[in-house]
């Protein structure tokens, strides 16, 4: 984000023309500048500030920094398309309005942004309140290619033969970026690629070989991943696999050709990564995904159909979130401001966000903060005063809190990965961490490493030469919308209707899709065999198909709704089994259904799974089903936080451990028994609700059906089965181990089915008509 | 070793030492009750925005309990506070919870690990590091004691998870060992069927397997016999 501004002097001077302005002075303020530097920006406002919202809301709370800021004329907001859909967005548009309110004339806004849409959505929310604002619709999306390319002639690809292909793939240009979507996986690939390339070693240490491959995740230290970028710019890697920590932003050069494996999970990040090649005019983004799968094909085919149509995931403004809107309350009485509470809300409802806030909750809030409200009991820090008609400011102690708290972003945890004679190599996730053991070997940062030790304070690794023992961080899997998902459903029905006739089916994947060859192939084949051992779910009839596993009764509901509305539904569903048979089940959910294993013992009559997903009390049953997990109680915790009810740093005050491990699960169950209104617990709702799950997209969808989903009962594992059959064993099932068991899977269909290789003859198109007897 | 009973209001986990609800423990000789891990002041500690629900709830079942049982002192086994540094408020609040408390009988605060190198000192007047109650030595148990004495500790917040986020508190109890848990409601606990409860209770000399379970409400105390037993029961069970 950067402000414009000229301090006043000059300005004078520049309009009566004397002096020709021949310096632009700019600065940069964010969380990480010196306070020299402040200082120096007060007694020498740059022309051109570059900060961010965070730091923005600090210094719309100075005094100092309100009188320079008087002057700014033009903000520009880069990047609105990583803004407008979340909570650090809301709170710049507040922002943003609070700044409107101190200069003497309307400030000129500019947002810029990759692929994004709904264009219009996207400008009310850059121009706030109804200002004028005119559109500027440079997106060009037909200057993309997208090829797809399968590694494999069963049903899925082994990740030393993806790397391979990977590795081919970049055999014929200057430089290469390579997309993977979870970051230990950008390590795995990157490893395998230089197996393939003959390297044995680490990856990015210096060679001799032209062909060097770079890793780039945000898990590396800052430094690594800086030294990798001004690698690529400077020519000297031939490849770098990343996950999409290089998708924007950062400056890399020039880029030849990108390689997505298994896919982007998304037509709008399809573009940004394939956008990243070809960085000049009228140049074609050459881009190419490797397959893991024949999911992964079909994804392929219906996301480069949904380009051409310009059809691209749509930007969903969070619904006046009042943990926001808490923070920002405390942000306009700083110090000791008076503000009226009508003129609060008059300014939050410019903000697109609030456009439609209740004066309920901003008086909810106010007496929240003032130190009332939560069960009537009064609280010992109070934020802000308010006598029911206006809030205000505490003074300057009281401020501290704010100012130590500022901003929207979570406090991810992350653990320290350290080498066992010193050096740091980079930081995985907490949880990551939680699941790891003694003696088990990952990857990170391009280096192989086994566990030595699991502190408080970090894992210390050693170097080891073998195959990981341990899968993925799964927890930055992306999702696919529900309009890609539509596409894909459109794909399966439309190839489906078209078997036994291949050639027709074929025909229609090359006219409507742009596929050929064994990638074709791979999908009619993929979709016959779904057919003959199962059926196609439709967009309105879902299929679901009962099998038992290990003595257990399994329920795969195939939807074809997308990630979010899946992972609502498996929620509500999940409930009602609860319901039915008294006893917690286990739910995996991916981008085409979902999965529900019910424990030892238990089963339910075809009936009852057929009405599982009744729109009637569906509402309350994802409810249900939400309170019983722990999403409300992680959730909670950032709400909490950006809310000042739970502080995540206190001035003064050394918390040794009070702020790292309070309980939010405790405090929440502790407030929703004392009130169920506080404004805070409503908002975690909302955010489970809207952001994380898909609630109201979810009710339309149950809605929208056509009669009970049918019940099947297959005689093996279907093929629309393979992935998340696989993906509940997660947990316990290595990567390769997972292909294997695809494969295995893949096997019993092909032996229940008796097919023959599928190859369409020059002349003569065959019929696939697959039957198991 | 006792076995799983029905619940009660009072029961005697060992010979003199009974377990009472909010995982309190009563020494029956000298009359002696003993909270552990209260954590006065932790709303104010995270943020102060909280009311400071947990000092007033846990000063009211001791103030209770001190009455039912005819105590003749309390003894709070460590963290008596959640961290010693609290506002001017919330250090207010928790004295005069503990002169309310005083008022009934004498209360004898012990250091815990939360209590800092301060001790504590400055909120809790004089603390002690550990005491001697009826053959019992009393202390926190942040560090287990070298000479291997009978103990009766805190710290450990031993837990019964019952599924979700929702836990109970569970003293435990044996012969040369009482863990008890704590009274915050703020703590989820430590499950006493996890491998770092066993750890933890085996740095005091002691095997968890053995000792008695038993889960403590707000009215009722539920017995289930050792903890070996309770592992293996729910484990069929799941």
């Amino acid at each position: 984000m950067g402000l414009l501004e000229r301090p006043n002097s000059e300005r004078g001077r520049l309009r009566r023309g004397r002096i020709r302005e021949r310096f632009v002075r700019t600065g940069v303020r964010t969380s990480d500048t010196p306070t020299e530097e402040r200082r120096l920006m007060l007694s020498r406002p740059p022309h051109i500030l570059v900060t961010t919202p965070e730091s923005l809301s600090v210094m719309l709370a100075m005094d100092s920094y309100r009188r320079t800021l008087r002057d700014v004329e033009t903000v520009i907001l880069d990047e609105v398309h990583a803004l407008a859909g979340n909570k650090r967005g809301a709170h710049l548009s507040l922002l943003l309005e609070s700044l409107e309110e101190l200069v003497s004339r309307p400030v000129v806004r500019v947002g810029l942004s990759a692929t994004v849409a709904p264009l219009e959505r996207v400008a009310r929310f850059v121009a706030g309140g109804d200002r004028p604002c005119e559109i500027v619709d440079a997106r060009d999306l037909r200057s993309i290619r997208l090829g797809v390319e399968a590694p494999f002639a069963g049903a899925v690809a082994p990740l030393p033969e993806v790397a391979r292909a990977a590795l081919a793939a970049t055999a014929d240009v200057r430089t290469a970026l390579v997309f993977t979507n979870v970051r230990s996986q950008a390590e795995r690939v990157a490893l395998e690629m230089g197996i393939a390339d003959g390297v044995t070693e680490e990856i990015h240490t210096s060679r001799s070989s032209d062909r060097r491959i770079g890793v780039h995740h945000s898990a590396l230290e800052r430094s690594v991943r800086h030294r990798v970028e001004a690698e690529l710019r400077a020519g000297k890697l031939h490849a770098v696999v990343c996950s999409s920590s290089l998708e924007l932003g950062v400056d890399i050069g020039y880029i030849d050709r990108v390689i997505v494996i298994g896919g982007a999970r998304g037509v709008t990040s399809t573009l940004q990564r394939v956008g990243r090649a070809g960085h000049r005019p009228d140049a074609v983004a050459d881009g190419l995904v490797i397959a893991q799968d024949r999911d992964d094909i079909v994804e392929a085919a219906a996301t480069r159909r949904c380009i051409a149509d310009g059809r691209i995931e749509e930007i969903a403004v969070p619904e006046a979130p009042l943990d926001v809107l808490a923070q920002w309350m405390v942000m306009s009485v700083c110090y000791d401001k008076r503000v009226a509470l009508d003129e609060i809300l008059a300014t939050a409802r410019r903000a697109l966000p609030f456009a439609r806030l209740e004066r309920d909750d901003v008086v909810r809030c106010a007496r929240y903060l003032s130190g009332g409200g939560i069960g009537g009991d009064e609280a010992h820090a109070l934020r802000l005063g308010f006598d029911g008609d206006a809030i205000y400011g505490l003074g300057r102690e009281v401020c501290a809190a704010y100012f130590d708290n500022v901003g929207t972003i979570p406090d991810e945890k992350h653990a320290l990965v350290r080498l066992a004679g010193g050096g740091d190599i980079g930081r995985v996730e907490e949880g990551f961490v939680n699941e790891l053991r003694v003696g088990e070997i990952f990857v990170l940062n391009g280096r192989t490493l086994r566990v030595k030790e699991i502190g408080s304070r970090g894992v210390t690794v050693e170097p080891f030469a073998g195959r990981p023992t341990v899968p993925q961080w799964s927890s930055h899997m992306k999702g696919i919308g529900p309009d890609l998902a539509r596409e894909i459903s459109d794909l399966r029905a439309g190839v489906a209707r078209r078997i036994p006739d291949v050639r027709a089916a074929l025909d229609w994947l090359r006219d409507r899709y742009g596929l050929e060859g064994a990638e074709a192939s791979h999908v009619v084949r993929y979709i016959a065999q779904q057919r003959a051992i199962s059926a196609i779910p439709e967009p309105t009839r879902p299929v679901v198909e009962i099998y038992r596993m290990d003595r257990k009764q399994v329920a795969v509901f195939h939807t074809c709704a997308g990630r979010r509305i899946n992972e609502t539904l498996a929620r509500g569903v999940g409930a009602r089994v609860f319901a039915a048979i008294g006893v917690d089940t286990s739910l995996t959910t991916d981008d085409n259904g979902f999965l529900i294993t019910l424990p030892f013992g238990a089963t339910l009559p075809d009936a009852r799974w057929a009405q599982m997903l009744d729109p009637a009390g569906f509402e309350a049953d994802v409810r249900a089903g939400i309170r019983s997990s722990h999403m409300l109680r992680n959730y909670f915790r950032y709400v909490a936080n950006t809310g000042l009810l739970v502080l995540r740093r206190a001035a003064g005050r050394t918390l040794r451990r009070g702020t790292q491990s309070w309980s939010s699960g405790r405090i929440l169950e502790q407030v929703a028994k004392r009130d169920p209104q506080f404004p805070l617990l409503r908002e975690t709702w909302r955010t489970v609700t809207h952001d994380l799950l898909d609630l109201p997209g979810t009710l339309a969808y149950v809605a929208s059906l056509e009669g009970e989903p049918r019940v099947l009962h297959p005689p093996a594992a279907s093929p629309f089965t393979f992935g998340i059959v696989t993906s509940s064993f997660a947990d316990t099932v290595v990567m390769e181990d997972r292909a294997t068991m695809v494969e295995a899977l893949h096997d019993r269909v092909l032996q229940l089915l008796g097919e023959t290789d599928m190859r369409v003859a020059d002349d003569e198109p065959p019929r696939l008509e697959l039957r198991y007897t | 070793m006792s076995a799983a009973g029905p619940s009660t209001d009072a029961y005697e986990v060992v010979p003199g030492a009974v377990a009472l609800p909010h995982g309190l423990l009563l020494l029956a000789a000298s009359r002696t009750l003993i909270a552990a891990d209260v954590h006065f002041g932790y709303e104010d500690v995270i943020g102060g925005a909280l009311p400071l629900w947990s000092t007033g709830s846990i000063a009211r079942a001791l103030d209770e309990a001190i009455a039912r049982h005819g105590a003749t002192e309390l003894v709070l086994l460590g963290d008596v506070v959640h961290s010693t540094a609290m506002s001017e408020g919330a250090a207010r609040a928790v004295r005069a919870a503990l002169d309310g408390l005083r008022a009934r009988c004498p209360v004898v605060p012990i250091a815990g690990n939360h209590e800092g190198r301060s001790r504590g000192r400055a909120l809790l007047g004089e603390t002690h590091e550990c005491l001697e109650r009826d053959g019992w030595l009393l202390l926190h148990g942040d560090v287990p004691p070298l000479d291997g004495a009978r103990c009766i500790v805190g710290h450990l917040h031993p837990s019964l998870r019952l599924g979700g986020d929702a836990s109970v508190p569970v003293l435990l109890g044996g012969d040369r060992l009482i863990v008890a848990p704590a009274l915050t409601p703020y703590s989820p606990g430590l499950d006493v069927r996890s491998e770092s409860a066993k750890r933890a209770v085996l740095a005091f000399g002691s095997r968890i397997d053995a000792m008695v379970a038993v889960a403590c409400g707000e009215d009722r105390v539920y017995p289930f016999g050792s903890v070996g037993g309770l592992r293996d029961a729910t484990r069929r069970k799941r």
